[in-house]
């Protein structure tokens, strides 16, 4: 099966520092991808060549089996970014709608979707139609979780996405991004939050210093045996890289 | 264009939802409150200095919206991460570019027929007319300076940031209506280095005096030959088109 | 409220605070006026801004045509379109000269009225521009039949200007033309004469001043204080120049002395 997204010897510079230094990964369709490494590894430079928004200088960046660059690659993704970003101006139901408009939604189906999407992440009735200058940082990433799902795409990219979420809004995503798993969707997700990465990626890659140093199943990469877990698999793996 | 429209009138929306354009109609309904009640040796039927005052203020007003919101597209775009969110849709860096552009265009053209039909009333009421063919050709003209104008801020958004890019489109503005017939034989008169920066500037700029139709409009001096509006709206064009290109050459390759 | 509007309010108020502190601050002249205002706002920038307006109302009288022009005396007295735009120039001052008409056109007949806002605020914005006063009081004199208004300007240019002998000739003039009152055009052309004294002025400015004293003073039945302006005037001129001017000072000296005036010398 093709992967869904794929990066080959992927090399991306600001200035003289290689952010990504000769990356390489695959996401298989249908699978939860977790993507980690610490602070300044390349995880969100990953994603936004993995999004078109940054060109590498070398390599190749696959999306759906189109060229990362191609717009077209992007009509069937949906991307969560870090940090909630939105227009202060508009309410929740009027952002959904302007990014249902840039898919080409027919206007009744972005309406009714994004009603549907809101309330799905907990923003039901008045508060759909208040100015998103008034939302907390919670409400803001639900509205960020419910943008990238507004055109019901086949596949996911997050990053961070349960930062700033109270542990029911967080427990709330987990079961939503198991249920998207289960309709086939693959899911690729940046978190520094291990315990949900082990609760719910099927594979994982670890990342230090632009390159991915580990990658496979999770199972097979964490272990059976007793004592075994994530955290520990990543704070060896990130260790043996640094001695190395 | 479908992704270019939606990026425009979300611009719509923003210019009436900010407080900018609301200021700028209680700045001028103000200045035309005082002037229209102005007495000047008893004699009541003075019109012109009113119109004048009051298209000055229109187009001046207009222009200064359009250029505080073409700015600030892509810097607050970038700066408010939500262009990383924009552009992760499909949706091509030209397309969003020509949406800004549009917006822009068709935000301060909405706003300036706010304050026309607001300055217009006031002059109807003060008993002054117009020649209708040649305020068609005055608002066509000056939507076509509207035109250049917002394509220049919002083309240079990718590379200033907001205050620079609209100090430098406010001051090229401002100096080509006001010096630009005038430039060449100022430069006539400098050393050669200097003379070569003036008439390049004199060539190369656009010339924002070509489509102020007010000194017509006020003194009645009658209406532009077609001919010359369709030369008016294929120099906009021309001008809006390279500055726009401009844009999208600094966008392409950005890292967002 | 929001918060935007609470400052709206706060300034409106703030005007409203500050225009009564205005009205009650001590001042040169007794009411209060937008000069004083503006004046402490924008400094010498009002004098500045009624100077252009001063430029504006030239620019308006042609039609809104910013050119430069040379006129003939005939030119000068017209109305309506004097001639038509020049030709020639690059591509870009073609296009200028077709959207901007650059044909000499003088206002006529009542579309003149429209220079009155330029002249009323030049001279209120710089009261110590004295071209502008004396403009503007001509054009309400001569054109727009407002003596009384002419009037006002002078006396307003003349506090504001006290060493100006053009405002006092200015002044005399009208009261000798239009007002037929002589005991004012004598107060004020002998005004002019002292404060020209001493002063590089035209020569022809001095045989007015001069002139014009007399005539007020011979109007009033006074020959012999009119007789010395008289021969002041004349001393001006050369022995061949401007023999009808002269041949009528000349006659009016004559009339003074029949009139009672001490004999005196008379050049040849």
């Amino acid at each position: 099966m093709d992967p869904v997204i794929e990066l080959v010897n992927v090399v991306v510079r600001y200035d003289a520092k290689r952010a990504l230094d000769g990356l390489s990964l695959r996401v298989h369709p249908g699978e939860i991808f977790g993507f980690l490494g610490p602070n300044g590894a390349g995880k969100s430079t990953t994603i936004k060549t993995i999004l078109g928004l940054i060109l590498p200088d070398s390599g190749t960046v696959r999306l759906h089996g189109l060229p990362a660059s191609d717009v077209r690659a992007r009509a069937a993704v949906g991307f969560m970014p870090e940090e909630t970003a939105y227009y202060k101006f508009l309410t929740p139901l009027e952002l959904l709608d302007f990014y249902g408009k840039l898919f080409g939604m027919p206007r009744r189906e972005r309406r009714e979707r994004a009603k549907a999407l809101l309330a799905q992440v907990g923003l039901d009735g008045p508060v759909q139609r208040r100015c998103l200058s008034t939302f907390s940082k919670g409400m803001a990433q639900k509205v960020s979780l419910a943008q990238a799902l507004i055109n019901d795409p086949r596949t996911l990219v997050l990053d961070e996405p349960t930062s700033g979420l109270d542990p029911l809004a967080r427990a709330d995503l987990h079961r939503l991004l198991d249920s998207l798993r289960r309709e086939g969707r693959t899911i690729f997700f940046s978190s520094h939050e291990l315990s949900e990465v082990e609760l719910l990626c099927d594979s994982v890659a670890v990342v230090c210093e632009g390159r991915v140093v580990r990658s496979g199943a999770m199972k097979e990469l964490v272990g059976a045996a007793a004592g075994s877990s994530l955290e520990r698999f990543f704070i060896r793996t990130v260790k043996e890289n640094a001695r190395s | 264009m479908r992704a270019a429209l939606a990026i425009a009138l979300l611009l719509i929306k923003e210019i009436f939802r900010k407080k900018d354009f609301y200021v700028a109609l209680f700045l001028m309904g103000v200045i035309l409150a005082y002037a229209s009640q102005m007495k000047f040796y008893e004699v009541r039927s003075v019109t012109r200095y009113l119109l004048d005052l009051g298209l000055t203020l229109v187009f001046f007003l207009t222009v200064i919206l359009a250029v505080s919101l073409g700015a600030r597209q892509v810097p607050s775009e970038a700066a408010g991460r939500t262009l990383q969110v924009l552009l992760a849709k499909p949706v091509t860096r030209g397309q969003f570019l020509l949406g800004k552009f549009l917006g822009t265009f068709l935000a301060a053209a909405a706003a300036f027929g706010v304050f026309a039909a607001v300055f217009f009333g006031a002059a109807f009421a003060k008993g002054a007319s117009f020649e209708g063919v040649l305020l068609a050709q005055a608002g066509f003209c000056f939507l076509l300076n509207l035109a250049v104008v917002s394509a220049m801020a919002v083309g240079l958004s990718p590379y200033l940031t907001v205050s620079a890019n609209v100090s430098l489109t406010l001051v090229t503005y401002l100096a080509i209506n006001l010096y630009g017939p005038g430039l060449k034989d100022a430069g006539a008169a400098l050393a050669p280095p200097l003379q070569a920066v003036t008439w390049t500037l004199y060539y190369f700029l656009p010339h924002f005096e070509f489509f102020d139709l007010r000194q017509r409009l006020v003194h009645r001096w009658g209406a532009l030959s077609p001919k010359l509006l369709l030369f008016l709206a294929a120099y906009a064009a021309l001008y809006a088109a390279a500055f726009l290109v401009a844009g999208w050459l600094g966008l392409r390759r950005r890292k967002v | 409220m929001t918060a935007s509007a609470a400052l709206l309010a706060l300034l409106l108020a703030a005007a409203g605070v500050a225009g009564s502190i205005e009205r009650r601050l001590p001042s040169e002249n007794a009411s209060f006026t937008l000069e004083d205002s503006l004046g402490r706002l924008m400094g010498t920038a009002k004098e500045g801004l009624g100077d252009m307006l001063f430029l504006q109302a030239d620019i308006y009288f042609h039609g809104g045509a910013a050119g430069r022009y040379a006129e003939t005396r005939e030119e000068h007295a017209k109305e309506g379109l004097i001639a038509h735009a020049e030709t020639g120039g690059d591509w870009i001052q073609r296009v200028y000269r077709k959207v901007h008409s650059h044909a000499h056109y003088h206002l006529a007949g009542r579309q003149k009225q429209e220079l009155l806002p330029f002249f009323a605020l030049a001279t209120r914005l710089d009261p110590h521009n004295i071209e502008a006063v004396l403009t503007t009081a001509y054009w309400l004199e001569a054109h727009f039949g407002k003596p009384d208004e002419a009037a006002g300007v002078l006396q307003k240019g003349r506090r504001d200007n006290p060493v100006s002998w053009e405002v006092s000739f200015a002044l005399g003039s009208l009261y000798f033309k239009h007002k037929q009152d002589h005991e004012a055009s004598v107060l004020y052309f002998r005004e002019a004469v002292l404060k020209s004294e001493g002063l590089e002025i035209e020569r022809y400015h001095r045989v007015d001043m001069h002139y014009f004293l007399a005539e007020s003073l011979w109007r009033l039945g006074r020959p012999a204080e009119a007789l010395p302006h008289y021969r002041r005037a004349v001393s001006f001129y050369g022995p061949d120049e401007s023999p009808v001017l002269k041949k009528i000072l000349l006659g009016r000296i004559a009339e003074c002395r029949v009139a009672g005036s001490s004999a005196g010398d008379v050049p040849a």
